[in-house]
């Protein structure tokens, strides 16, 4: 679930769906913002253009009724004026009022006291509207004494006409209501009354709250002195002022506004009454007060709002169906990519064969089928081909390893060969430069004779090798009849040559030094002159006749020649592979690097002259590849130890298999070191002990079983050492690394094994090891006392 | 090496003669198998033993641990001195029966 829900997140659908989504909705979030900002401003715009032609228009209505009052009321006057000698008169005077103007609620003609004489002090003929009849009243009693009413002293003080703030007419119409108050005068400029015209202030409201500007805004009025006179709280009315109200909730914006109104300033305030709020203000200039719109905030912007609402139901659902359609759409157009992937996993497993996807409706998916299909045509053929070679490679690699091992076991390679003989130490190396080579060497001795050939068969590899394996058995069994160089020569070459269709030849050298005498007798076929390095270290070419390599000519005839070696002498054999080692610069290893090589190491023993000799032409060639073979062979004739050996020191060696029935040899050999040198018994015992725990140490570990190895253990004595050194081809094997036996363990405890090291350092004054190349050399250093 | 097995007793007699080393301690080891079971007492008399490498040593300790765990006993006897000296460098005289 988990790993679905990974994959469904890393697939290219999903990404190019949500990007897809993620650009659209970008586009349409700056879109509807644009949109609704500018909606916004012209909505703003628009609301205050409406609100306060709304407000215009009301004030308007109102000044019109009130210009119209006061108009109908100067206009009557004149009636009063042209009738003053008819105090019942005024009730028609009153009663006109009323029906010229509809607004006018009620009327009155109020007189100063005692005008009319038979009227008395109060007299005041009023008209009012009662179920749209008109009827009429004196007003003026002892409970109504109208002349300390505002709207007859106010008029009277100015002596101008006035409209009186809002009052509720107690005794009178008994709502609440303005007074229009016209003063009337004689011919002598003398007040005589005050004609006057009621609104009800019902009217005004009604007008004032026609202003329906939005569903929750709401208007007010306010008198002169800040009064409420239409609040939609109607105890407000009358009874509270738009100053308490601001200085109730602490607010300067709406003092500042409640001063501005009273002022019959008009403009627009801003605040923040738990919600946004507008207020629209604008004076009406006859009576001094002012009409105000409340409008909220959000119900001005209520559509923009609504309009966005609804644009983003549109568009939500919009972009999902659209991320879903594109999702659909890539996931089926990348489908068969998917199947491509699968197809090549297949193919990636080794099935050559597997099924292509089908589908190849894009030009893209129909490219990536052929390239698919062109693949896996050569990749199949590829592997076969592979194949094919790789089998027949294995066969030949197979016979020829079998072939380089018939090959080396055709040369002598157990060193010391002689190990019986002192007076000569011999050590040779071949080193094909393919598995299998044309090089050969052998030896052998025979009446004391040391019989020597070395050679090198035109070529390399197979061809020469089968040459080559023929001149080297043919060397073993001529040689042992016939001891005259030239001859064995002879006869090698006319085998040679006999049925030689492909011409290949063979160079060599042939000698047989007598061991008693020194005397050499040799026979060179074609073959790099042997060096011969005296014991005072100077190495020269031997002088041979050049002849002519084996297998050329049938019937040649070959000459010996012959000189004298003496004891200390290293002759150094070697094929042309040597003296023309090439590095990556093609430079060759050369003659006279070689003669100053074996002059240098004159004192060497034959394998100490030839392992140096090699590694110094490995390092000569650098990593660069060995193309010819490179074969050495190197002998002494070697002072017998009798003769030279001072009776103080020894010298001594012992050659071993890897069988521990040498380790009877070795008992021997230790027996009698000891015994040449009158070591007591316990010294004897002790040194056989170590001896044989080192040995059957390297017997048991150096080797895997079944493989016939040499081990040689040397001795020297120096003063009061004796030192021996066990050395072997083996695997590296530290015996020092083995960890002493625990001596102090109960029977129980002890661990069967372990002794031996313990033994050898109890018994050595010290133990060394050391991996010298492919050798592991063990030195023990036994002190006599 | 040679070896002269006799019976005593309850006791199995081991003489060991000559060399034990390398080469003839599988041939004790071989020798003593089948007396391990066998006898309460097992004993081997090394008066003519004249070398004893690790591997016997290996042998002796081997039988020295068989013996013990069924009950039996193994007796190393008349040690010569060269032989008792490696018995005395490995710690074997302390943990064997060694008697004169």
């Amino acid at each position: 679930m988990k790993a679905n829900r990974k994959l469904l997140l890393s697939s290219i659908s999903t990404h190019l769906s949500l990007f897809i989504l993620a650009v659209t909705s970008t586009l349409l979030i700056i879109i509807v913002a644009l949109n609704y900002r500018s909606s916004r401003n012209l909505v703003e715009e628009e609301s205050i253009e409406h609100a306060q032609s709304a407000l215009d228009n009301t004030i308007l209505r109102i000044d019109n009724v009130l210009t119209s009052v006061e108009t109908a009321v100067h206009n009557i006057s004149l009636m009063v004026k042209d009738n003053i000698d008819d105090p019942d008169y005024m009730y028609d005077v009153t009663r006109l009022l009323l029906v010229n103007n509809s607004y006018i609620s009620g009327s009155a003609v109020a007189f100063e006291p005692n005008y009319y004489q038979e009227k008395g002090h109060f007299y005041s003929p009023y008209s009012y509207r009662e179920n749209d009849e008109i009827l009429s009243k004196q007003l003026g009693n002892k409970d109504y004494d109208y002349h300390y009413m505002d709207w007859y002293q106010i008029p009277k003080l100015l002596d101008k006409p006035y409209w009186s703030e809002p009052y509720f007419d107690q005794g009178g119409a008994n709502v609440i209501m303005t007074t229009y108050s016209y003063p009337l005068y004689d011919e002598e400029g003398q007040l005589f009354a005050i004609l006057t015209a009621d609104i009800s202030l019902e009217w005004f409201a009604e007008q004032v709250n026609s202003i329906k500007t939005y569903p929750n805004s709401f208007n007010l009025m306010i008198g002169r002195g800040g009064t409420y006179l239409v609040h939609k709280d109607t105890d407000a009315i009358l009874n509270r002022t738009m100053f308490e109200a601001a200085m109730a909730n602490d607010d300067a914006v709406i003092f500042k506004t409640a001063h501005d109104m009273v002022d019959g300033k008009r403009g627009m305030a801003e605040y923040d009454y738990g919600e946004k709020t507008y207020l629209f203000y604008a004076p009406v200039a006859a009576t001094g007060w002012s009409v105000a719109v409340s409008c909220l905030h959000s119900d001005i912007f209520a559509k923009v709002d609504d309009m966005r609402g609804k644009v983003m139901m549109v568009a939500l659902p919009g972009l999902l169906l659209l991320v879903i359609l594109s999702y659909i759409l890539i996931k089926y157009t990348m489908r068969p990519l998917t199947d491509f992937a699968n197809s090549a996993m297949e193919i990636a497993k080794g099935n050559f064969k597997a099924e292509l996807p089908k589908n190849k409706k894009n030009y893209e998916m129909r490219t990536l089928h052929n390239s698919f299909s062109f693949m896996q045509r050569s990749l199949q053929n590829y592997i076969d081909e592979l194949q094919r070679t790789t089998a027949n490679k294995e066969r030949i690699e197979s016979e020829l390893r079998i072939a380089r091992d018939i090959q080396m076991g055709m040369l002598p390679k157990i060193f010391p060969p002689f190990p019986k003989r002192d007076d000569v130490d011999l050590y040779a190396k071949l080193n094909p430069a393919k598995e299998v080579g044309g090089d050969l060497y052998d030896f052998f001795i025979e009446d004391n004779k040391l019989h020597l050939i070395i050679g090198d068969v035109s070529g390399k590899g197979v061809p020469a090798s089968l040459v080559m394996a023929v001149t080297c058995r043919l060397f073993r069994t001529v040689a042992s009849s016939i001891h005259i160089p030239s001859q064995i020569v002879k006869v090698l070459n006319n085998a040679i040559a006999e049925s030689n269709d492909s011409n290949m030849f063979c160079t060599a050298f042939v000698g047989i030094l007598d061991l008693a005498t020194g005397h050499l007798q040799y026979c060179n076929a074609g073959h790099n002159p042997p060096i011969v390095v005296s014991s005072d270290g100077k190495a020269s070419f031997l002088p041979v006749k050049p002849n002519l390599a084996m297998g050329l000519w049938e019937d040649f005839e070959y000459q010996d020649q012959e000189c004298k070696i003496e004891k200390g002498t290293n002759i150094f054999l070697y094929t042309d592979g040597v003296n023309e080692a090439e590095n990556t610069k093609k430079e060759l290893y050369g003659e006279e690097r070689l003669l100053n090589f074996l002059s240098q190491h004159y004192a060497d023993k034959p394998r100490d002259v030839i392992e140096k000799l090699y590694d110094d032409i490995k390092g000569h060639a650098n990593d660069a590849e060995q193309n010819d073979d490179i074969t050495m062979l190197c002998c002494t004739m070697v002072e017998s130890v009798e003769t030279s050996e001072p009776s103080t020191g020894l010298s001594k060696k012992l050659v071993m298999r890897n069988n521990i029935a040498d380790i009877a040899l070795m008992a021997e050999f230790i027996e009698n070191l000891c015994e040449e040198n009158q070591l007591p018994m316990d010294a004897t015992f002790n040194l056989n002990l170590a001896i044989e725990e080192a040995v059957s140490n390297v017997m048991k570990y150096a080797y895997p079983s079944n493989e016939e190895h040499e081990i040689l253990l040397t001795v020297n004595k120096e003063n009061n050492n004796i030192i021996f050194e066990l050395s072997d081809t083996g695997k590296a094997f530290d015996p020092t690394k083995m960890k002493d036996a625990d001596v102090t363990l109960s029977a129980e405890e002890r661990p069967i094994g372990g002794l031996g090291i313990f033994l050898i350092r109890k018994i050595m004054k010290s133990v060394e090891y050391k991996r010298e190349g492919e050798r592991n050399v063990l030195i023990m250093i036994y002190e006599l006392n | 090496m040679e070896l002269n097995i006799c019976k005593e007793n309850v006791a199995t007699i081991v003489e060991i003669i000559g060399r034990l080393d390398t080469i003839t301690a599988p041939e004790l080891e071989a020798a003593v198998k089948p007396l391990i079971a066998n006898g309460l007492e097992l004993i081997f008399d090394c008066e003519r033993l004249e070398y004893i490498s690790s591997s016997g040593l290996r042998v002796v300790i081997a039988t020295h641990k068989q013996m013990t765990a069924c009950a039996g006993r193994l007796v190393v006897r008349r040690l010569n001195r060269e032989v008792k000296s490696v018995f005395d460098l490995t710690g074997f005289s302390n943990i064997l029966n060694i008697e004169d």
